[in-house]
Order: C-alpha cells, then structure tokens, then sequence
C-alpha cells in the first residue's frame, strides 16, 4: 500500500512510504549493478547497465584524505 | 612568503576567468590565474568501470556530498567535498552548493544550454514592477553574446520571440519528431511557443575554458597559471586603497604565498568570488556584498508516456529530440500569483523508462517497463527566482576550511512566488500533455533546494549608483577601481536562463573594458 510513483530527488513524505520506495528503488539499482546481472545481460546479448565513466580521486588533498 | 609581480591576477580559471585571459593576453597583457584545484588529465583520472567493480557497487559513499544531488559513485571525485570547504546554513533552509575546483572549474561539466537574457530580464523592473533594472540592456550586451556564441558554436533556431532573443547560431533545421510536432500543436492550441533548444556544441565533446579560452592565451606567451593554490585574501595598499595582488596558500603543502598585480580579477564563481571579497574585508561600502542571493529553480516537472509508441512500437520518426517551451507568462498578460517566468525543457526518449514512474512489483513492474519502454516524454522546469536583500550570504566565523579560511553562511530560501510559478509549471506541462494525447505518469511540484541548478547568481550585483550596488555596468567595484568581479555574483536578476552565455559576454565586455583602461592608464 506504501508503493508510490515519484520522480527522482523527490521520494514521498511520508515515513512509511519513503522507506519502502527507496528501498524499492535501491534494491532494484543494487539488482542491476551487479556482477551477476551484467552477466546475464552481456550472454543474452543486451547491454549490461550500470557502466559508467568513473573519476579517480584526482590529486587529492593530502592532509584530509592520507 | 616569495612574491611575485604581474600585469593582471585572475582568481579561477572557469568560463568567466578563461574569457577574461584569452581577451587581456590577445592584447599583449599578461596575465597569472590561480586555481584553487588541480589539473585534469581526461586519459589518467577517469576510465570506463562497471558499478559492480566500485566500493559501494555504484551507490554513493554514505554521507559523502549529501548536498550535492547530482553526485553518484562514479563522479564523486570530481566536487568539492563539503568537509574539506565546508559551508552553514539554517537547520530548516538547506542550500545545495555544488562547487568543482578542478583547472577550469563546472565548465568541465556544464549542461551547456545556452541562452541569451532578455530585456524582460534587463529591465525586470519596468516590465514586472519588482526587483531592479540591471544598467545595461540586451543591445548593450548583443554583440558580444554573437561572438561568445561563435567561439561555444550555439546551435539553435531563431524564432524571432523577444523574450527568446535570436543569436549566431549555428542553425538547426532538424526535423521535429511525431511527438514534438504533437506537443507543439497542443502549445499553439494553449498559446505557448514550442521552439527548438539552444545549445553549445563545443569542439571535441567538450565546450570549457579549458578547450575554448584558455589554448588561446596560453599560445600568446602572455599566461601563467599555478594549480593548487587557495586565495587567502584580496591585498591592498593602504596608501591608495587600490588592490594590489593577494595572499595565497598551496593546497598541498600549506605553504604561504603572495603575488603583486596591478589590476586583480575574480572569477571564482559567484559564491567563492563573494566569500574572498568578505573575508577581505572590501568593495563593500555599499552594504550590498552578499545580498540578492538567486539561481534558478530546478525539479518540479512531469514523465508522460506517448501511447503510440508503447509496446515495441515507437520509431524514430515518433520519438526522440529535444525542445525549449521559452517564458511565456507575465508578457503581455499576468500570471494570477507569481511574477516573472518560467521555461519548460522538453525531451522525448527512446530508451527505458525509469521504475518509479510505476507503482508496481516484480513482474507486474516488469511488464509495465517491457510495455512502456521507448514511450517516455519528459518536461522540467527552469525558473526565475526573485532578488531579496534578505536572502544572503556572510562569512561564519566558527567554522574554517581546511586551509583556515573563514567559511560561508548560506541564509535562503524560496517564496511564494517561486512555490506558485512551480505549481504553474507542472499544471500547464500536464494541460499540454493531455492535449498532445500522451499520458501523465509521475509530475513534482516541489522545488529542488536552493542553490542546485549550480546557478547561483546575484551576490556582488552592479549597477550604476555606488549606494546600492557592488559593481559598475563594467563588473568593476565601485569601490576599487582596479578590483573586477567576472561570474556570476554581478547579476541584478536571474530569468529563467542558464547564466553561462550572459557570464561569458559580460566577461569579454570587462575585459575589453578593463584593457582600455589599462592602455589610459586610469587602472593598473
């Protein structure tokens, strides 16, 4: 019953609601961006989801990261 | 503490401090930028990666960049990390400042809309009745808007709107889609223009200063710029009052630092520029430094469905492209609860439609993404947010960065009026869908907080009397004649536009301005 339609940035207000959709959302994304779905996805000859560009830690500060 | 002696010092090295170098040193003026972060090297510093590979499997590090929304795991190294440069706020007015201090600064990441301000916007005051006339009008700022659009190459279609003002495009003549000729015929039925979007193309899959302005100073001879260095403060010389160089700190090895220069240029970004000249102590006996804080709202909007195209059947012909529903209320009539305008961004999309435009688990979930997939239909917002003297920023005294840099405050928030133009927004994106026959699946009305349209715009704003404004009609500090702030902290309002295209012109027109000066020897 706590299932809603909501666009992104913008989860329900309500306590019970925003937990379930998010946690919807986030299982569905960590469901996707997994090594076994990627998998699955490149053998049946889809386009696995979840590559992206990925930015190292350029140069970064080294008394706040050491 | 080395010091160093310079013709002219630039303080960031983005848009604005790009500009204002390519202008000076093509002048035979030469020129030191510092930068408060380090260099990109697009082959080193990123790589193709599956989420699966990453520590938190393509979720954000939890707590890492919390006000920054646009951040995921795969771009999180590219902000700045709000504990290193932190900010304040009031517990219940959250801001969303988005900052990158990487060499040429957000324009390595810019949406890249580009748009030229209107005399709606210019002369706000006469129009609307509120706010404040900027001194100078689009005619002013015209010719140098065509050749920045020149340099980015803006694609784009002139539809001869006033409130949509034509430029040097390069000219697109693309064909519209089936489901934009529909929503275009629905905007005609409700008196609402549909017209091509505006963008720059950039060179090489990149339109930054890194790639556009800065190759041609530094080709010059005349350009030195240093990497990882934190500007402390603006100095002066007591005895004239003018700025002479500033005071800086290596971001690595905490060493101090100072330079000379005859004539000093901030370009930090509004907030950042702003920040730097309060701590400093400066060009502010106007009292205005830090007030009429404004951006852009981002975030209410609509996902619709086009039913012709559900269930394998959409085309290329049906789906696909892009359009910009320019401002449209407060023209020639007014809008019954807000002032100002809005522009709707448009987009049809061939691909997937995300899981929460459906309420449904499991294989219900999945048929309806099976069903609805290539059907998408995207409008969102971009509006105007009004100036007020009380939406401000100020120097926190109890909290330093990571350089012991007083840090900002951040005391804003949004109005009535800027509630009601996003409940507007979404009504008439809802009132065109349904007469362009596409279904509405998900709509917000609610704005993102403050601050993340990364436009923030207005806090060191010009104008022509000293008593109310920061800068003159030139970005020159009423105060300080050798002292210029180039981003956007000069605005007088915000529109409905992505600032970048009005920043850089207003940045060419300072540099030549400021050139003149120099070769007169009134400056410098």
């Amino acid at each position: 019953p706590w299932l809603r339609v909501w666009m992104v940035d913008h989860p329900p207000t309500e306590p019970f609601a925003a937990f379930i959709n998010v946690a919807h959302e986030d299982i569905r994304t960590a469901t996707m961006n997994s090594q076994a779905w990627s998998i699955a996805a490149t053998s049946a000859g889809e386009r696995a989801p979840g590559i992206g560009l990925y930015w190292s830690p350029i140069d970064p500060d080294i008394q706040m990261y050491v | 503490m080395p010091e160093e002696n310079v013709d002219v010092l630039i303080v960031g090295s983005g848009h604005s401090g790009g500009m204002v170098a390519k202008v000076l040193t093509e002048k035979g003026i030469s020129c030191l930028m510092l930068n408060a972060g380090p260099i990109v090297n697009f082959q080193k510093d990123r790589e193709l990666k599956p989420a699966y590979e990453l520590p938190y499997r393509g979720f954000n590090m939890p707590g890492r960049l919390p006000h920054v929304f646009q951040a995921n795991e795969f771009n999180a190294n590219t902000w700045v990390d709000e504990k290193e440069v932190p900010y304040t706020f009031n517990r219940d007015e959250p801001y969303n400042w988005v900052r990158v201090r990487l060499f040429g600064g957000r324009s390595l990441f810019w949406a890249r809309q580009s748009f030229r301000l209107s005399d709606y916007e210019f002369k706000a005051k006469d129009h609307d009745g509120v706010g404040d006339n900027w001194p100078i009008s689009l005619a002013d700022l015209a010719p140098y808007y065509s050749r920045v659009e020149e340099i980015f190459r803006v694609s784009g279609h002139p539809d001869g709107l006033p409130q949509y003002p034509d430029g040097n495009f390069v000219v697109d003549d693309s064909p519209w889609s089936g489901s934009m000729q529909r929503l275009i015929a629905a905007g005609k039925k409700l008196d609402v223009p549909v017209c091509k979007a505006r963008s720059a193309m950039g060179r090489g899959g990149l339109a930054s200063s890194i790639n556009l302005l800065l190759p041609d100073a530094f080709a010059t001879g005349e350009l030195t710029a240093v990497p990882n260095v934190v500007v402390r403060e603006i100095a002066v010389d007591k005895n004239t009052g003018l700025a002479n160089g500033a005071n800086f700190v290596d971001r690595h090895s905490r060493r101090e630092m100072s330079v000379k220069a005859r004539v000093v240029v901030l370009a930090a970004g509004c907030l950042e520029s702003t920040r730097l000249l309060l701590n400093s102590k400066l060009a502010n006996s106007s009292g205005v430094l830090g007030h009429y804080l404004i951006d852009n709202i981002y975030g209410p909007g609509l996902v619709c469905s086009v039913p012709e195209a559900r269930d394998g059947k959409a085309t290329p012909e049906l789906m696909g492209g892009a359009a910009l529903i320019p401002r449209f209320r407060n023209i020639d009539s007014r809008a019954k609860n807000f002032l100002g305008g809005y522009a709707l961004n448009v987009w049809s999309s061939d691909r997937a439609m995300d899981a929460r435009n459906f309420a449904a688990y499991g294989a219900e979930l999945q048929k309806k993404l099976d069903s609805y997939y290539g059907s998408g239909f995207y409008i969102s917002m971009m509006g105007q947010v009004l100036s007020h003297y009380e939406h401000q920023v100020s120097i926190d005294k109890n909290v330093v960065d990571a350089w012991d840099i007083p840090v900002l405050h951040v005391d804003t928030k949004y109005t009535d009026n800027e509630f009601n133009m996003s409940r507007d927004a979404v009504d008439t994106g809802i009132a065109m869908a349904e007469a362009a026959g596409f279904e509405v699946l998900a709509k917000n009305y609610d704005p993102n907080p403050p601050g993340y349209s990364i436009h923030e715009l207005g806090t060191c704003r010009m104008g022509d009397d000293p008593r109310t404004s920061v800068l003159n009609k030139w970005n020159q500090s009423h105060d300080i004649k050798n002292l210029f702030v180039v981003d956007g902290s000069s605005f007088v309002g915000s529109g409905w536009q992505n600032p970048t295209m009005t920043i850089l012109a207003l940045s060419m027109r300072a540099a030549e301005h400021m050139a003149e000066q120099m070769r007169q020897r009134n400056i410098g």
